[in-house]
């Protein structure tokens, strides 16, 4: 067959793909009859060009088909997104079970935040000239008037300043859950230096606030949030280090292909640490600086705390897969 | 198809066929990621004016800058066809490596890790590794599986050059006939000496040198293609 019968006998069928995808193109749902169409004229297009190209009837025609079984690709292969629907089975069962699959990195994760604020803690208390080797003295000095017992209304805010402050929270800490993950790409080497600057960061604020005696307003501030916020900061640094061990260790695979099969289960845990940090936010928004006496905010805070581990511990246990 | 003479991905559909995905270069994205970056600071100081509404309206401006500064992207590409603004003003688009719609998976990763391609400044990184990349991949590309490409569309072929049609002396693989149809439709924008200069490496075949021979090529490639 030569081209110019070919083309004849074919133009109808790529003209109604054609016009059939314009149409789609501008909408989200298809009719029924569209939905039968759809497949069959993009087959029909892959076949005809499959022909052009073998029997080489031109760059013009080859590389039209080319587009149009592209778009026709484009349209047929796009997928429902139901998030919503996995919603419940992701934090009731999907989530919890991806971090205790990965429980042994968890605990270095851990460790990698908490023994350098356990030791700057310290630290700070015994040897208090050493802060300032730290921060500047105007940071230290700004934590210093925000959590000051003499002044209380530093942490009891307004209604309007609370909604203010949990948007700030979600800003910086949602932010730096996904800088911690995206950084541990490079080897995990981010992820370790972010959880390690973090723990110094507040040993020394807890260390010194303990010296100077501050912590009867810190610590009912932080009690109710804390569990939330840095057991997300954890796992996100988690799902880092899971993207950099690809990375150093891909196995027998490409690194790129290790990277693309791991790369979604470390999406996942970085989604539930953000989802976890936002409402740790929440929590800190607007319960961390109700004014209320400490022995209601340590009892509430502890219920947190044993409320996020239980759930981390035992959701999805029952009816593994 | 031959995928080594252009920057085209082959990607084989389950339909028993191969598609070419034409993958886009750091110098036209860059261009797109300018346009992307002016939308940007648009949105934000444009929503600016909400501070007269004090605290809540600083709230939303914290929320909005949060949601520009890492969701800009995905969103637009998860819901406007692969797209962003600037993507889409320059015809670009970002699919999956096999030429399938992205998804929030996808998006996430390949805009999360921007964090890293942007080090140490001006997407250092990211632009070594594009340019090591047979798909101009960065590597939140790599890592989530995606390629930015012209977005498909139908569009008018360059015209190939004028010359006298002519028959080949060979019998041509399509490898080598795509080759001579490439660079007639080409040699138009090049000066004289590089299409004389290319059209030397054939002299064997075309028995001819410099402008003559630089037609004669040119005239094979429309015989290839059937043109007068």
């Amino acid at each position: 067959m030569k081209r110019e019968p070919f083309v004849a006998a074919r133009k109808g069928r790529w003209g109604k793909l054609e016009s059939l995808l314009l149409r789609l193109d501008g909408q989200r749902k298809g009719t029924d009859t569209d939905l039968e169409e759809l497949p069959r004229l993009y087959r029909l297009v892959c076949q005809d060009l499959a022909l052009a190209r073998h029997r080489m009837y031109g760059r013009e025609l080859v590389q039209r088909l080319n587009q149009l079984a592209l778009r026709g690709r484009e349209q047929l292969y796009s997928r429902p997104t139901r998030y919503l629907r996995e919603f419940a089975s992701f934090f009731g069962r999907d989530f919890p079970r991806l971090v205790r699959a990965d429980a042994r990195l968890f605990w270095i994760c851990t460790l990698l935040f908490v023994a350098p604020l356990v030791g700057t803690a310290v630290l700070a208390h015994e040897r208090p000239d050493l802060l300032y080797t730290l921060m500047s003295p105007e940071q230290l000095q700004q934590y210093e008037e925000m959590y000051d017992p003499g002044q209380r209304d530093g942490i009891t805010r307004s209604a309007s300043q609370n909604v203010t402050m949990f948007a700030f929270y979600i800003r910086n800490n949602v932010g730096i859950d996904f800088q911690i993950f995206s950084s541990g790409l490079v080897f995990g080497i981010g992820s370790i230096l972010s959880l390690i600057y973090n723990g110094v960061h507040f040993g020394a604020i807890l260390g010194h606030f303990l010296q100077i005696g501050y912590q009867t307003t810190l610590l009912p501030f932080v009690v109710g949030h804390s569990s939330f916020e840095l057991i997300a900061m954890v796992i996100a640094a988690v799902a880092g280090m899971r993207l950099g061990s690809q990375v150093i260790a891909p196995g027998r695979r490409s690194r790129t292909r290790a990277l693309v099969e791991e790369a979604p289960r470390c999406l996942r845990l970085l989604v539930g640490a953000a989802a976890m940090t936002t409402l740790a936010a929440f929590i800190e928004g607007f319960w961390s600086a109700q004014p209320l006496p400490s022995e209601v905010k340590y009892a509430v805070g502890a219920a947190i705390w044993v409320l996020c581990c239980a759930w981390l511990l035992f959701a999805g246990r029952r009816d593994a897969a | 198809m031959n995928p080594r003479l252009d920057t085209v991905r082959v990607v084989e559909a389950p339909e028993g066929v191969e598609l070419g995905l034409k993958v886009a270069g750091p110098l036209v994205r860059s261009y797109a990621f300018l346009i992307d970056f002016v939308a940007r600071a648009s949105i934000v100081s444009a929503a600016s004016f909400v501070a007269i509404l004090g605290d809540v309206g600083m709230a939303v401006i914290l929320l909005l800058m949060f949601t520009v500064e890492w969701f800009y992207p995905v969103l637009f590409e998860v819901y406007w066809r692969g797209a962003t603004p600037g993507k889409r003003a320059l015809g670009l688009a970002v699919v999956r490596t096999d030429g399938t719609p992205v998804g929030w998976p996808e998006s996430l990763l390949r805009n999360f890790l921007r964090t890293v391609d942007m080090l140490p400044v001006a997407y250092a990184t990211g632009f070594l590794s594009c340019v090591f990349s047979r798909d101009f991949q960065r590597f939140g590309d790599r890592v989530a599986g995606t390629v930015v490409v012209h977005a498909p569309k139908r569009e008018r072929l360059p015209e190939l050059a004028k010359a006298q049609s002519r028959a080949p002396g060979l019998a041509l693989t399509a490898g080598e006939q795509a080759a001579i149809v490439e660079y007639a439709s080409r040699c138009d924008g090049w000066t004289t000496a590089r299409a004389n200069e290319l059209a030397d490496h054939l002299e064997s075949f075309t028995e001819a040198k410099g402008t003559e021979g630089a037609k004669r090529v040119v005239g094979i490639a429309r015989w290839l293609e059937g043109a007068q």
